[in-house]
């Protein structure tokens, strides 16, 4: 059930037809780019670029999330993880579908070795993701890591794939 | 001599026994004297050390997170504010009031330690509109608030069984000067002095008494008022007053003056309201006054040292003169004692009581909630730690969204059956939170807890996961794909045969599953559920979050298996938030009184389903709203507001059902009797009338249905289930996870597709 989409997509890649549309799909070249200028260090919590970059076409965070979001930030450098976690839950009670915020919040969990709740928390700012695939891309990084870490590398190595290829680099 | 001899020994034995005999009892009344002593200083030290008073844990409501853009009306801040126990004030000046002029509001907040953070106490202007919140900002400086939380709503107390004693503990130096100065002043003016009995000061009370002939001044000193109020025994007896003095000298030996005083200020009683006891100066300012101790102007601080000599005799809101004219009498003594000036007191006897109308009291009762809140920390909690370590507890209850649920039920359940229940559960998709629980048809009572407890069967709100379990095998179902409508008969071994049918009684031939969701058909979905396989279906609804405990049925696809409300919601929860499973939460985190964390109950989450197949039930649930069994919601909410329902009725109306989302907010509403009796209700008559007129006040975001990566638009012949395109007869268009859709084609659909250049599928077609 899980792996319908990507084995149809390999297998219509194989078959060499590129101009096959599936939402596995790379995405446009301009995205590309901005994904790849981020994609370094693509864990790191602290981070900002998505939200400042230009090239990406990710909706403005409110005020009141980004005030939330920025003294989680806070916590999390001063190593006070509940702290961070309890704040990114109320940005999140603000908006909801920000998969940023619960990228974050992944983080967050992934920073307390909570591994099993980081994945969850990164698949579910995926499915919030589908028009910002450099965000998808890191999601899909770290989710490859927590695998790692609780000794699923067949599933590590599944996500590192489809971090590839949003990040392709 | 002899004689002598023999008479002087005789005296002196006799003198030697009676002497024996008197040290031997002076001895022994020393010792039980002593015994007696050691065993009420282990009492007093046990009441003084450790554990001094067992302080109900506070149940606080979500606090109010104001920001630009928070959905929001004016009767819905109001309804917090009030929740709140803030006071109108023409000013908005002091925490805890508010001021409204039309959509503008000004509110002067109170200060709450959050063990995230401390919101200060600040004057705050809130401007609606649009049912929105348009800007907040600081009232004095005009300056824009990214957001502001309020301080949380208390909704209840923890309270053991017996006494119902509340207290808000405070530290001496807490307290201002004045107030403790004033206390001595009226209460034990040789504090300082004496070793816990006071002698000088029994004679000058008794003086003082005379001189006014009243009770102006007790006998006792604070030392021995606070061992007696230690132990509830009301006797009157000499033993009694011995034991209290013994207590109080040993008190005096073992603590210092300021442990003592500080104990005895948290102690004193001072109010009855209702069902509780308050004790202590620092509940009984919050609840006389609304304010902390700390900022009482000193005819406030005077009206509470007045009230010690007699909390009922001198309750300032059942007997104000009384009231009054004790509290004026302090006043004077305090300027006697030089505590304050001669001018003051006078200015200050002048002032009213200055008593707010409401105590600090919930403004309502929530059982259904509090019994959720119980049960979640049962888990973690001993009963006795809850009812006297004095947590705080922080929960998810929305006032203003329980208000709505309250509201809607009332309206919309009628009085026509008196014998009809009711339970409803509203929470927020994205966190999985409580926001609001109603348990019984009267919302106050504190009874059996449906919401809870009931476990009705749920009719066709089953059906979502009958589908779902299907479209998890996208080779075999999707929602264009034909169910037979047409009858059916199961014969089963030692059973009579089981022929469902549809509600109306009758039967459509082939139609599609959407349709089949939508219109609610049972036929069809027994059909769908067979084909997958009860244990498939079972095992869906087990992923969605709810129990399976009865062995499969056939007819357990069209809802004989029994769910309580909770897990009803519970089950919609997983569906709304696409497929991601995340445990309703009723509380967020637990502290210490003073604010130190204990547990804490963080938003977790759990991939149950692709996000595929859980977006076709969605759609189909989107269409049951707009033209199925949902569709009469549109007396209440806007065609143009998308939401996903679902509607369940039971055998002979037993059941009334309904459960629906948006985006962020999710409903489920139960209604039937609690004897099983035969009420007549269906879902869409009864059980959606709550929920809809809940949503209209609430406005739910409305559903985004974005389709996941993977899913794509197809068109489908409703007739035949084969591909077709848009502009041909019967085509719908329909979700399908991606490659999934059928392979066959209607002419017109390969027409019209080869005509607009349908390069792509046929490119798939060769590939596949």
């Amino acid at each position: 059930m899980k792996a319908y989409a990507p084995v149809l997509c390999l297998a219509l890649l194989a078959a060499g037809c590129a101009a096959v549309p599936s939402q596995q799909q790379a995405p446009a070249p301009t995205e590309r780019e901005s994904a790849d200028s981020a994609g370094r260090d693509s864990t790191d919590p602290t981070r900002r670029d998505a939200q400042t970059d230009p090239a990406t076409a990710v909706p403005a965070m409110s005020s009141a999330a980004a005030a939330l979001q920025e003294e989680a930030a806070v916590a999390t450098r001063n190593g006070d993880h509940a702290r961070a976690a309890a704040l990114l839950e109320r940005a999140l009670r603000v908006e909801p579908r920000n998969p940023r915020l619960w990228y974050e919040l992944a983080m967050v969990h992934y920073a307390q070795d909570d591994y099993a709740q980081a994945e969850q928390l990164a698949l579910r700012a995926n499915g919030f993701a589908s028009n910002q695939p450099e965000l998808q891309q890191r999601s899909w990084t770290l989710i490859a890591r927590c695998r790692e870490r609780s000794g699923d590398g067949a599933g590590a190595s599944e996500a590192r794939q489809r971090a590839a290829a949003l990040g392709g680099r | 001599m002899a004689k002598r001899r023999k008479t002087r020994p005789r005296r002196r034995r006799l003198v030697r026994i009676t002497l024996v005999a008197a040290i031997g009892t002076v001895l022994l009344a020393t010792a039980a004297l002593a015994a007696w002593s050691v065993s009420l200083d282990r009492a007093v030290r046990a009441q003084f050390e450790g554990k001094r008073w067992a302080v109900p844990a506070t149940v606080y409501a979500r606090p109010l997170e104001l920001y630009a853009g928070l959905s929001l009306d004016a009767g819905q801040l109001r309804e917090e504010l009030a929740a709140l126990n803030y006071r109108q004030r023409a000013d908005a000046r002091g925490s805890g009031t508010w001021h409204a002029r039309d959509d503008e509001f000004v509110l002067g907040t109170r200060a709450f330690n959050f063990w995230d953070g401390a919101e200060p106490a600040r004057r705050v202007r809130v401007r609606l509109g649009d049912e929105r919140v348009l800007a907040v900002t600081d009232a004095d400086s005009g300056e824009a608030l990214p957001l502001v939380r309020l301080d949380p709503a208390r909704i209840g107390n923890i309270f053991p069984a017996q006494h119902r004693e509340d207290r808000l503990l405070v530290r001496l130096d807490e307290v201002p000067d004045t107030l403790v100065a004033a206390l001595l002043a009226v209460e034990d003016a040789d504090f300082h002095d004496h070793f816990g009995l006071s002698p000088s000061g029994i004679a000058r009370a008794a003086a003082a008494n005379l001189r006014a002939r009243r009770v102006v001044q007790g006998g006792s000193t604070i030392t021995q008022q606070l061992v007696k109020n230690f132990y509830l025994s009301s006797d009157r007896t000499m033993a009694r007053k011995l034991r209290e003095a013994i207590m109080a000298v040993l008190l005096e030996r073992r603590y210092d003056k300021d442990d003592i005083l500080e104990t005895y200020l948290n102690e004193v009683f001072l109010v009855q309201d209702h069902e509780r006891a308050i004790h202590g100066m620092g509940l009984a300012s919050r609840h006389l006054f609304g304010e902390p101790l700390a900022q009482l102007p000193i005819e406030q601080q005077a009206l509470l040292v007045a009230m010690i000599n007699g909390p009922s005799y001198y309750h300032p809101r059942r007997h104000p003169e009384r009231a009054l004219a004790r509290r004026n009498l302090v006043l004077d003594t305090m300027a006697h004692h030089g505590i304050v000036s001669a001018d003051d007191a006078e200015r200050a006897s002048a002032r009213p009581l200055g008593v707010a109308e409401t105590g600090d009291a919930p403004r309502l009762s929530h059982p259904a909630f509090m019994g959720v809140v119980q049960r979640h920390l049962r888990r973690d909690y001993r009963a006795e730690d809850l009812q006297s370590e004095g947590l705080q507890i922080f929960t998810t209850l929305a006032p203003s969204v329980q208000a709505a649920a309250e509201s809607a039920l009332v309206r919309q359940l009628g009085t026509d059956d008196p014998h009809l229940q009711a339970a409803v559960v509203i929470t927020d998709v994205g966190s999985g939170e409580v926001l609001a629980l109603i348990g019984d048809r009267n919302p106050r009572f504190a009874g059996f807890n449906r919401a809870l407890d009931a476990r009705r069967p749920v009719g066709s709100l089953i059906k979502p996961a009958v589908f779902l379990a299907a479209l998890q095998e996208p080779s075999r179902f999707g929602l264009g794909s034909l169910l037979d409508d047409a009858p059916l008969a199961l014969e089963q071994p030692r059973q009579p045969t089981w022929a469902p049918r549809n509600y109306d009684r009758e039967f459509r031939g082939p139609v599609m599953m959407v349709d089949a969701l939508a219109q609610s058909l049972n036929v069809p979905t027994v059909r769908a559920g067979l084909e997958v396989g009860l244990p498939a279906v079972q095992a869906t609804v087990e992923r969605l979050g709810a129990p399976v405990t009865q062995t499969a049925h056939p007819s357990y696809l069209i809802g004989t298996g029994e769910f309580t409300p909770l897990e009803v919601a519970q089950m919609y929860q997983t569906l709304a938030s696409g497929g991601f499973r995340t445990p309703l939460r009723a509380v967020r985190a637990v502290t210490t009184q003073d604010g130190r964390p204990l547990n804490r109950y963080p938003l977790s989450t759990a991939q149950a389903f692709e996000p595929g197949p859980v977006h076709l039930v969605n759609s189909a649930l989107v269409a049951a709203m707009r033209d199925g069994t949902g569709r009469t919601a549109r007396r209440w909410l806007s065609e143009d507001l998308q939401l996903a329902g679902k509607t369940g009725t039971t055998d002979q109306g037993r059941d009334s059902w309904f459960a629906g989302f948006g985006d962020d907010l999710l409903g489920v509403v139960w209604l039937g009797r609690d004897d099983f009796s035969p009420a007549g209700l269906t879902g869409a008559r009864n059980a959606l009338p709550v929920w809809a007129d809940t949503m209209r006040q609430l406005r739910p975001a409305p559903l985004a249905l974005a389709p996941p990566d993977g899913v794509e638009t197809v068109w489908i012949d409703s007739l035949t289930g084969l591909r077709s395109a848009q502009g041909c007869d019967h085509a719908r268009a329909l979700p399908y996870l991606g490659g999934h859709a059928p392979e066959a084609w209607t002419d017109c659909g390969e027409r019209r597709e080869r005509g607009r250049g349908g390069l792509v599928d046929r490119l798939r077609r060769i590939f596949q």
